[in-house]
């Protein structure tokens, strides 16, 4: 088992989340690349455990999950709101930070 | 065992808790049930305790508390022959009071309230008593207090019962800080506070140094359990409800300062056991004659009580713990049973002035029996409670006492039986009173039953017939066996003296004194029924004097003080004026200088601010990877 | 063994590079199905196999399902078609050399460590999981309960919108 190669799979998997994190215009598609990001750290955190015989990595892992679970709630209904009172759902479209 | 010794405070707390978040929305008789249970479950926890504590086993438990270094600083609780004994006089008693109350109590606005005071006064005299240490006890200590402020001046829209409580407060705080200064400097001098060391201090303190801690401690005794000089708090704290001064009176507070004595009697020199006695038989006589003369029902009772507590210091300045004990349980029962009489019948009658009641015997039978039963056992008639207890006390005074100690507390005998046989006599017989009055309901007449029961047997449990197993149980071991015959004599002789002047004097108002002292009697009754002036002194030389100052002081706050103020007040002004100037001239362009600059800067930077997330993103991967690069 | 780690981080890497590159919405969600699917075998085979079944039964089966359902609501809203593409992005080029750049750093940073080779028995056992779950991890475990209620109140307030407020053209 090749500790070296299964990490260069999740910074591999991270990178592709965070591209997509700078490129997808759709909310929901942002969404999708941090679930890429977030799974990225819990395979890290699985495989260190595996190493280094932690039981504190799995746990963590579980916690991960069940984060990205409340995230993934909480965004969508973001998306869903953004939906009705903006009218887009472009998240290059919503600029009230703009100076 | 140790789990029923947590239960014990805790369950009174916990319906404390309960009653105090969600009381108002518990039907009226179920937070009084809740209180009663709560009780009767720690008076079941102390049963479950006699087991042990009978064969002489100290139950304890303690936890680490300050454990930073010192391990001397753990709170614990423990049960040896005397806490268990206040144990069960204190839930006994209090679940008697708590039953009486649900019916005595019916119809008032505060109904739960009452039941959460009621449950907090037990648990925290619980707390006291299992204390193993000073610091836990000081704190109940203060929790007795302030739940007695609650309860004195529960109907805090009479202004009467609101002073009344602060009067209580106040007063008892004075001894409180002197319990509070004997304790800092026991643990300074001493370096513990754990009760089971005391008795080893005697070897290692001075004799002066102990004396003067154990007159401070006593000095918190005084405050609690109404001794001259502090008594003055207990006969006004008859404005609160009725189960609340039977509560005070048998088995809470004034408990707590003969619970203390006893407790840390190791401590006390023989000089400092002096002072115990002479207070104890100054109030034992004074109050005795002042209860002969008030004439409202639960002042009278409130005089005897201070009289009892102290014929208690008395055996106490005697060295005799054991028998002090004794006599408190005795007088929980029959001081408790009094109260809840008298309790009765003004709740039928709605009166508690002596003048206007008489006759009540044919209206409340049972009011009237218990009543009898807790006169006749108070009097110390052979063979009802009083009598064991208080024969003993007599009986240490012979042995151990001065040979005029015996005839001071035969006096004080004879004066009890009169004062508390007139009350009876006055209330219960003669010509009926316009007031017709009803006998109380079961509620209330049932726990005046088995308090009567108690106030008849409990003295048995002292009593040579028995083997004495309370007296062994308080870890004496010198007793006198048998009956001591010219005691008893005595002490009946001093009874039936009494039941004579209540009748000739108190009911008849015969006059008993020859002609030519006649103007000196009636001066002592004057001086008594005002109660020795002792209020109006202390009116005269502390509080006139306090508030002749504060007053003083309140002058020189005008005139002084407000003129500096003033003078301040006018200086300012005028620098005001200057200063004014200066503000508009240089630091309000200043000020506007400022922001024209970072008005300019926003522009400039307005254009980086897009309000797109993705580059602000973008700028943060860069960021990483950027500060990662550096930081390798 | 190392044939399935293979085709696993193929499945995985092909996904994900699906997920972010896929014009049509809907097929990048499905995509995310094949990545999580991935990366639970990646769990079985590091031997938490507890954690697969929770990757599979909560990610795919409940998050992916929320995803598809949200996709589906929104495109309904927008008065376009679920499966529509999305629009091109304008920083495609800026974001992909942030993101090559990223994984540089990472890889560089990592691989040059010593790292030790998994152990043959040294899979953590689930029974120890869930002691450290109710003992010294009870707090984390318990604030992730409370971030769930607080995330479902806050999710149905926010999607619910002011009552008989801006009702969908």
């Amino acid at each position: 088992m090749s500790v070296r190669l299964i990490l260069l799979l999740s910074h591999a998997l991270f990178a592709l989340g965070v591209y997509g994190v700078l490129t997808r215009r759709h909310a929901i598609g942002l969404l999708l690349s941090i679930e890429l990001i977030l799974n990225a750290a819990a395979l890290n955190f699985v495989l260190f455990s595996r190493a280094f015989g932690h039981v504190e990595a799995q746990a963590f892992a579980l916690f991960i999950i069940a984060l990205a679970a409340c995230e993934a709630v909480v965004g969508l209904a973001i998306v869903i709101g953004l939906a009705r009172h903006a009218h887009t759902v472009f998240a290059d479209q919503v600029d009230l930070l703009k100076g | 065992m140790t789990p029923a010794l947590l239960w014990i405070p805790l369950l009174p707390l916990a319906a404390f808790a309960l009653l105090i978040t969600c009381g108002r929305r518990l039907a009226p008789p179920v937070a009084g049930w809740v209180a009663v249970a709560a009780l009767a479950a720690s008076a079941g926890a102390t049963l479950a305790l006699a087991e042990p504590v009978l064969r002489g086993q100290r139950l304890a438990v303690r936890w680490a508390w300050l454990s930073a270094g010192d391990p001397r600083w753990a709170l614990g609780l423990a049960v040896d022959g005397l806490s268990w004994l206040m144990l069960a006089v204190v839930t006994g008693v209090g679940t008697m009071i708590a039953c009486y109350s649900i019916g005595y109590m019916r119809g008032d606005p505060r109904y739960p309230r009452f039941f959460a005071y009621l449950a907090l006064f037990c648990a925290s005299m619980l707390g006291l008593v299992l204390a193993d240490h000073f610091l836990l006890l000081y704190a109940c200590w203060e929790l007795v207090g302030l739940c007695s402020y609650l309860l004195i001046s529960f109907w805090f829209e009479k202004p009467a019962a609101a002073a009344a409580g602060r009067k209580a407060f106040i007063t008892t705080r004075i001894g409180d800080a002197g319990l509070l200064a004997g304790i800092l400097w026991l643990a300074w001098a001493g370096g513990t506070l754990q009760f089971d060391a005391l008795a080893g201090l005697r070897e290692t303190l001075s004799h002066g140094l102990l004396t003067a801690i154990s007159l401070l401690i006593f000095l918190g005794a005084v405050g609690k359990s109404a001794q001259v000089p502090l008594h003055v708090w207990l006969p006004d704290a008859m404005e609160g409800p009725t189960p609340v001064s039977a509560l005070i009176h048998a088995a809470t507070m004034v408990a707590a300062g003969i619970y203390l004595v006893a407790r840390t009697l190791p401590l006390f020199t023989p000089e400092s056991l002096q002072v115990v006695l002479a207070v104890g038989l100054l109030t034992h006589l004074a109050a005795g004659t002042v209860a002969l003369t008030m004439t409202d029902i639960k002042r009278v009772l409130a005089y005897s009580t201070i009289s009892q507590l102290g014929l208690m210091m008395t055996a106490l300045g005697l060295g005799a713990a054991a028998l002090a004990m004794f006599h408190l349980t005795t007088h929980a029962c029959f001081k408790a049973l009094l109260f809840l009489g008298a309790g009765s019948v003004i709740h039928a009658t709605h009166e508690q002035e002596l003048g206007r009641l008489g006759g009540l015997r044919r209206a409340m039978p049972w009011t009237a029996a218990v009543f009898l039963i807790a006169a006749v056992s108070m009097s110390g008639v052979f063979p009802l409670s009083g009598f064991w207890s208080k024969d003993a006390i007599l009986l240490a005074a012979q042995h151990d006492g001065p040979p005029w100690l015996l005839g001071a507390l035969l006096a004080g005998a004879v004066m009890t039986t009169a004062y508390v046989f007139r009350l009876y006599l006055r209330c219960f017989h003669g010509a009926p009173a316009p007031h017709a009055g009803h006998e109380s309901p079961l509620i209330m007449v049932l726990p005046m039953a088995v308090l009567a029961l108690g106030a008849a047997a409990v003295g048995l449990a002292g009593s040579p017939w028995l083997a004495h197993p309370l007296l062994h149980l308080l870890g004496l071991t010198q007793i006198h066996a048998g009956i001591d015959v010219p005691i008893l004599l005595w002490s009946t002789l001093a009874a039936a003296a009494g039941l004579w002047l209540a009748w000739s004097v108190g009911v008849r108002r015969a006059r008993p004194l020859p002609a030519a002292l006649r103007p000196l009697g009636t001066r002592l009754y004057t001086w008594a029924a005002n109660k020795y002036y002792v209020d109006e002194w202390y009116q005269r030389l502390i509080i006139g004097p306090y508030l002749a100052a504060a007053r003083g002081l309140s002058r020189f706050d005008l005139r002084v003080i407000d003129g500096a103020v003033d003078g301040a007040g006018l200086a300012g002004r005028a620098l005001a004026v200057w200063k004014e100037r200066f503000d508009r001239l240089v630091v309000d362009r200043l000020v506007n200088g400022t922001a024209s600059a970072v008005r300019l800067a926003g522009a400039g930077l307005r254009w980086v601010q897009t309000g797109i997330v993705h580059q602000y993103l973008l700028v943060v991967v860069v960021a990483v990877v950027v500060v990662s690069l550096v930081l390798k | 063994m190392t044939f399935a780690l293979l085709l696993l981080a193929a499945m995985v890497l092909a996904g994900a590079v699906w997920v972010v590159t896929l014009r049509n919405l809907f097929r990048a969600a499905l995509s995310l199905g094949v990545v999580l699917l991935g990366v639970a075998g990646l769990f079985l085979l590091l031997e938490a196999e507890f954690l697969a079944f929770v990757q599979i039964l909560i990610y795919v089966g409940a998050i992916l399902t929320l995803v598809v359902f949200a996709i589906m609501l929104t495109a309904r809203l927008q008065g376009t078609p679920g499966t529509a593409a999305s629009p091109a992005s304008r920083q495609r080029v800026g974001g992909a050399l942030a993101a090559l750049a990223l994984f540089a750093v990472l890889a560089g940073a990592t691989q040059p460590l010593l790292w030790p080779e998994a152990p043959p028995a040294g899979a953590v056992p689930l029974a120890a999981l869930g002691q450290q779950l109710v003992t010294r991890l009870i707090l984390p475990f318990e604030v992730i309960s409370l971030v769930f209620v607080a995330a479902i109140v806050g999710a149905i307030a926010i999607a619910s919108g002011p009552p008989g407020g801006a009702r969908p053209r």
